[in-house]
């Protein structure tokens, strides 16, 4: 009988690695999150995680790897909250922008260990070049098929410029507010604010025929 | 003999002082090449005291450690970038609209930081690597942001408080995407496209502010 057939307390094998997987990426949102990058080791996330650092290697090659894993899912997740708002057909695509902005912001202010490792701990990371450039291309797919102008669908490397802006633009304001003393600024000005600006910065082609959508 | 008259004796024509200043400003400037082509991360102390032609006695008189460089490198950069950014907004002719002021410090900036890669390099992606740095950048960055405020949006509407959201979200779009430009592989493409959609960035974004009384 293989390994991974046995089962211990009731979990396989891949059970109980895709447990340990999930404490993993957890301790790191925590302490990434909290403590910040520079102070969190492989054994502090290890004790956090209840994993032996045996186990840690086995799912992640380092450190940067386990931040690369948390930024993603913490980004995708957040990015998921805001694009659900882009199937509100009943608004134009302007507005359907402002309010999955603004969603996202609420997202990751409502726990700020996301605004923090998502914004500016994975920025200490620079091996995340690649990780950045996959959410930022999820970003697009998703504007691009909302009906953005054709000028900037023809034009891959503007739209890019575009989406770096953007993400810049969301990124600062929310480096500012995660890593200001409490009380922090209110959420809500600035998730409304940065949804207008988003959406104002993008021009889609439906702002020049809100006929189309009575 | 004290350090006062020490500090007037004069070597080579040059008085201690003026020496002490020129191996500062060969320091900075070595940080500059080196910070701006290889990185902070490959820029040893050994390697900018080299560049510099100072000893690394002489870096540990001006400064702490590679850090405390790279600190003042930015410092003197972005001063200057930023000066030249704001200057045709200081002076405002009083047929420009804000739009057009603020293209035209866009373009201002964008030119100041670009046409020497390497300052883009520094103030934009170096800076953010040195974690000890990043309070020093967040405050020079507020700093920046209230002269944004300033000098774009005086008369501006702003009943909500969000005047720091919109400036602090233009800082933070110049600087990822010249972030971004400084880190794509050789030839960068051309910065003229570059900054035309940041200019447009700005200027959409902006149009909301000053539309919205």
């Amino acid at each position: 009988m293989g390994d991974t057939g046995r089962v211990y307390r009731g979990l396989s094998e891949p059970e109980r690695r895709a447990e340990r997987r999930a404490r993993l990426l957890t301790a790191g949102l925590t302490l990434f999150g909290t403590v910040g990058w520079d102070e969190t080791t492989i054994e502090r996330i290890c004790a956090d995680a209840q994993v032996s650092t045996r186990y840690f290697y086995i799912e992640f090659a380092d450190r940067e790897a386990l931040m690369a894993a948390v930024y993603e899912r913490a980004a995708f997740e957040g990015q998921s909250v805001g694009f659900a708002h882009l199937q509100r057909t009943e608004l134009t695509m302007a507005e359907r922008t402002a309010a999955g902005i603004a969603a996202y912001v609420r997202h990751v202010t409502d726990d700020p260990r996301r605004a923090r490792v998502v914004h500016a701990e994975s920025r200490r990371v620079a091996s995340l070049g690649p990780v950045r450039a996959r959410v930022l291309t999820r970003f697009l797919v998703e504007m691009s098929k909302g009906g953005l102008v054709e000028r900037l669908v023809g034009d891959p490397a503007a739209l890019r410029v575009l989406g770096q802006a953007v993400q810049g633009a969301v990124s600062e304001v929310l480096i500012h507010w995660v890593t200001s003393p409490e009380p922090r600024p209110p959420v809500e000005p600035m998730a409304r604010e940065l949804g207008r600006m988003v959406a104002s910065a993008l021009p889609f082609a439906d702002a020049a025929t809100p006929a189309a959508h009575p | 003999m004290n350090a006062a008259s020490d500090a007037e004796r004069v070597y080579g024509g040059r008085s201690a002082s003026q020496r002490r200043a020129d191996r500062r400003g060969r320091l900075v400037t070595a940080g500059l090449d080196l910070f701006g082509d290889v990185g902070f991360a490959g820029s040893s102390i050994e390697r900018l005291c080299a560049q510099a032609t100072v000893s690394t006695r002489y870096f540990y008189e001006e400064f702490a450690d590679r850090a405390a460089l790279l600190r003042a490198v930015y410092d003197e950069v972005l001063a200057e970038a930023v000066r030249v950014a704001l200057l045709p907004v200081l002076d405002p002719d009083p047929g420009l609209d804000p739009a057009e002021r603020t293209e035209r410090a866009v373009r201002a900036y964008v030119a100041a930081v670009t046409t020497d890669p390497r300052r883009a390099r520094v103030v934009h992606r170096e800076i953010r690597v040195v974690a000890s740095l990043e309070a020093h950048r967040r405050t020079t960055i507020n700093g920046i942001a209230v002269q944004v405020r300033e000098s774009v949006g005086p008369g501006a509407p702003d009943q909500e408080q969000t005047w720091w959201v919109q400036s602090l979200a233009l800082i933070g779009a110049v600087s990822e995407v010249l972030a971004l430009w400084t880190a794509a592989p050789d030839p960068r493409p051309p910065i003229g496209p570059v900054t035309d959609v940041l200019v447009e960035f700005c200027a959409r974004t902006l149009a909301g502010v000053f539309a919205s009384d």
